[in-house]
């Protein structure tokens, strides 16, 4: 049976459609006229800048080395979008990232594999299909009603316009355009090849200007730009020993560099960090972000990082004895094991006394393994009343400083429960409170709360502040506390309890704040190995936009992993605020053998933004043999 | 709809007519295709790699692009190429996958310019949709607008032929 089609009565081309395609369909091919030829020149240089080989060994034009195969508009693809967008490898206003597909092994991408990403107008009839005549690139623009369908999902086919452009990157788009796109993978290795003088762009240029270590820290500072978009900050890629260990935003201000390279934006790095002792090579990459083959290596250098350690040491013991006090304890600081640490106790804020280890603790040589005699205790009168110790293990050796081994509170005999109470000094008995507030403002964080307690029982309040920095508050005569700490720039997590005979009794509250930086928040609370996967929960929203599921990055030993999202519930330990905004999660990855560490980040919410640290973790090796030698 | 080879894998399963021939392929991407001196030369950490359906009334060349770039420049008169492309469970209940089940085409709806890489005298149809749980683009080549009415037929077949297993 034969069938006869009817004229298809389908959605009819416009005449700008019509008129391309029937032009393109005739030329089959780009003709050069005097203003091409005119260019002829630099075309020819382009050429043998992005392809040397293939412009000098294929018998082909320049301009086919520049623009590669089928960039014709009868070869039906799209054009790239910096040639229609001022030389921006961006996408034009009022179109949206639709989709990417990959082509693998792309020598435009150092032999990785190269992402294009596909703008789409909206179905609004803003552009007009037409071939582009500027440039060699005479691919198809607003033309092809096609979708990829990876990125932007929330917008539906309905409004879903022709592809406007594309973009090109070496940058995978669920990385370049986290939260916009997903990682679910398209391959056209047809296209490896297609090119525009646009995108013969240079790899970044930078200088590694310090790899240093200190005190068993590496220090690494320097700078890199794209001479493609010199306004923007790189990411700058670490590794060590040859293994991915971070990577970080070149997003430093550099007026020096910028004055000197004729460019604007911030480009400097400086990254410290403290890794295992030992012997390490560290290499620094910048990584592309527009034309150009490959992430140029910017230096590298080998260092030996020195096994030091900070002082360690416990107060025992702070007890009033009659009109005196008497505090016992030991320090020791691991760089000079043998030697006699030096104690510094200050009372009430201002410098008491400092003394040396001169007595013997069998208990503490044992447990570190060293000799030497590392007790001391301390006893001197004092005036009555209510007085606060601070004592201090000295640093000798190298390392970041001295150590808080001890801070109490106690009240020297003459002084009346009633002053007591007014000081806000423990007491005795059960006891309640809440945390009401935690605030940042400016450079400080103001802390508000209450406890229930009354003149015979009359109790303060510790704060720690990340799990390490202590303070000590009376309450007022009400029961109620109103603490403002100075604070650095960060996230930090504020943890109060009551106090109670220099005893930190009930925990009254827990939360965590940014300071003087904008972006998201959370925390890692859990990271569990098991079974060749580990498991990482915690909780992370942006007190800016509460309610809205945050986009995370993990990354594992400085290499991203993947993208994930928000969206359980807030865990117990996470603010109210966060429970509000489904901000809990939970995921579960990979553990390849060996020691890793893994890190949470919120990626950056847009152009300028820097990725916000919520936590990391090391997981050991759980292949590692255990065991106990029991002779050799 | 005629008995013939079934084609079954990724949870995907068609039935071939006559003189139709389709492939099924997961393809390797990221670290799991990675070489010593290119660990990233078929993509990067992360990148998930997802069921693709192929069918055709010609000869399918081995150099495809997921959406049928190498095969639809081989196209005739009367050829169909047909792709079925599955995406990450990320996509579910987003508006772009909110059609349910694949879609029927009515010839009117194959567009010249409907195609990703247009093809002289060819027409194009794309849609995306869900079905069993698991989102779905399909995209449909036909090798001469002028013969939609009976490439529609074939096309719609095909795609009656096509299971989608939970």
């Amino acid at each position: 049976m034969t069938v006869t089609s009817p004229p298809v009565a389908g959605p009819r081309p416009s005449l700008a459609e019509r008129m391309v395609n029937r032009v393109a369909d005739r030329l089959g091919g780009w003709r050069a006229n005097r203003r091409s030829f005119l260019g002829g020149a630099a075309v020819v240089g382009a050429a043998l800048a992005v392809d040397p080989f293939g412009y000098l060994v294929r018998p082909a034009r320049a301009i086919d080395a520049v623009c590669g195969s089928d960039n014709t508009c009868a070869a039906g693809y799209t054009v790239f979008c910096c040639t229609i967008n001022g030389g921006n490898n961006t996408c034009p206003p009022d179109s949206f990232i639709g989709g990417w597909w990959k082509a693998d092994h792309s020598s435009f991408c150092g032999g990785n594999a190269r992402y294009y990403i596909d703008c789409n107008a909206y179905r609004d009839g803003r552009y007009t299909c037409h071939c582009n005549t500027t440039t060699c690139d005479q691919r198809r623009v607003a033309c092809n009603q096609f979708r990829y369908g990876q990125c932007n999902t929330q917008i539906p086919w309905s409004n879903t316009g022709p592809v406007l452009c594309r973009v090109i990157t070496c940058t995978p788009p669920w990385v370049q355009f986290g939260g916009v796109c997903s990682s679910s993978s398209a391959t056209d290795n047809n296209t490896a090849t297609h090119s525009a003088p646009c995108l013969s762009g240079q790899v970044p240029v930078g200088v590694v200007e310090q790899i240093s270590t200190s005190d068993g820290a590496v220090r690494i500072t320097g700078w890199a730009y794209d001479p493609d978009q010199p306004a923007t900050s790189l990411t700058i890629a670490i590794t060590q020993d040859n293994r991915p260990l971070m990577g970080i935003h070149a997003s430093l201000a550099r007026p020096d560099v910028n004055a000197a390279r004729h460019i604007s934006g911030n480009h400097g790095f400086d990254v410290t960090f403290r890794p295992t002792p030992g012997v390490h090579t560290y290499v620094v990459y910048a990584y592309n972000i527009a034309g150009g083959s490959g992430n140029p290596r910017l230096g590298g250098y080998t260092v030996r990082v020195a096994d030091i350690h900070a002082p360690v040491g416990h107060l025992d013991q702070c007890s009033p004895v009659g009109d005196s006090v008497v505090l016992t304890g030991w320090a020791l600081d691991r760089d000079l094991p043998s030697a006699a640490t030096a104690v510094n106790i200050y009372q009430d804020g201002k410098p008491l006394m400092g003394l040396h280890c001169g007595l013997a603790r069998a208990d503490v040589n044992a447990h570190y393994g060293v000799s030497g005699l590392h007790g001391f205790k301390a006893e001197f009168k004092t005036a009555p009343g209510v007085h606060n110790y601070k004592v201090y293990a000295m640093n000798a050796g190298p390392g970041p400083g001295n150590t808080l081994i001890g801070n109490h509170s106690l009240i020297v005999s003459g002084a009346t429960a009633a002053a007591a109470w007014h000081a806000g000094l423990p007491g005795t008995g059960q006891l309640s409170g809440g945390l009401d507030s935690v605030v940042a403002t400016g450079n400080s964080v103001r802390l508000t709360g209450w406890l229930r307690a009354g003149p015979e029982r009359p109790v303060g309040v510790g704060v720690h502040v990340d799990g390490a920095e202590l303070h000590w508050h009376p309450t007022g005569p009400d029961g109620r506390f109103d603490l403002t700490l100075p604070a650095a720039a960060g996230v930090h997590t504020y943890t109060v309890f009551a106090v109670e005979h220099t005893e930190e009794t009930v925990e009254l509250g827990r939360r965590t704040v940014r300071v003087a930086q904008a972006g998201a928040i959370g925390e890692v609370t859990g990271l569990h190995a098991m079974a060749g996967r580990v498991r990482l929960t915690g909780w992370a929203y942006d007190p800016d936009v509460p309610g809205t599921e945050q986009v995370l990055e993990l990354h594992r030993d400085g290499a991203a992993v993947g993208r994930y999202r928000t969206g359980l519930p807030a865990p117990l330990a996470a603010p109210a605020e966060a429970g509000l905004s489904r901000s809990g999660f939970s995921l579960l990855v990979e553990n390849p053998p060996g020691a890793h560490t893994y890190s949470v980040y919120v990626p950056a919410a847009g152009p300028g933004g820097r990725p916000v640290l919520i936590g990391s973790g090391l997981v050991p090796d759980e292949s590692a043999p255990t065991g106990l030698v029991m002779s050799a | 709809m005629t008995a013939g080879k079934y084609l079954t894998a990724h949870g995907l399963r068609v039935g071939l007519a006559s003189a139709w021939e389709g492939r099924i392929y997961r393809r390797a991407v990221g670290p799991a295709a990675a070489t010593a001196a290119h660990p990233h030369a078929a993509g990067w950490a992360g990148e998930a790699s997802h069921p693709v359906l192929h069918l055709a009334n010609f000869a399918l060349p081995a150099n495809r692009g997921d959406y049928g770039t190498g095969a639809v420049e081989r196209m005739a008169a009367g050829h169909v190429f047909l792709a079925l492309l599955e995406f990450g469970p990320d996509c579910l209940g987003t508006a772009l996958y909110a059609p349910r089940g694949l879609p029927r085409i009515k010839p009117g709806e194959f567009d010249p310019n409907g195609m990703q890489r247009r093809v002289a005298g060819q027409a194009g149809y794309q849609r995306f949709c869900t079905v069993a749980a698991r989102p779905f683009c399909l995209y449909v080549v036909i090798g001469s607008h002028r013969s939609a009415l009976s490439s529609t037929r074939l096309a719609n077949d095909m795609i009656d032929r096509i299971e989608v297993l939970r």
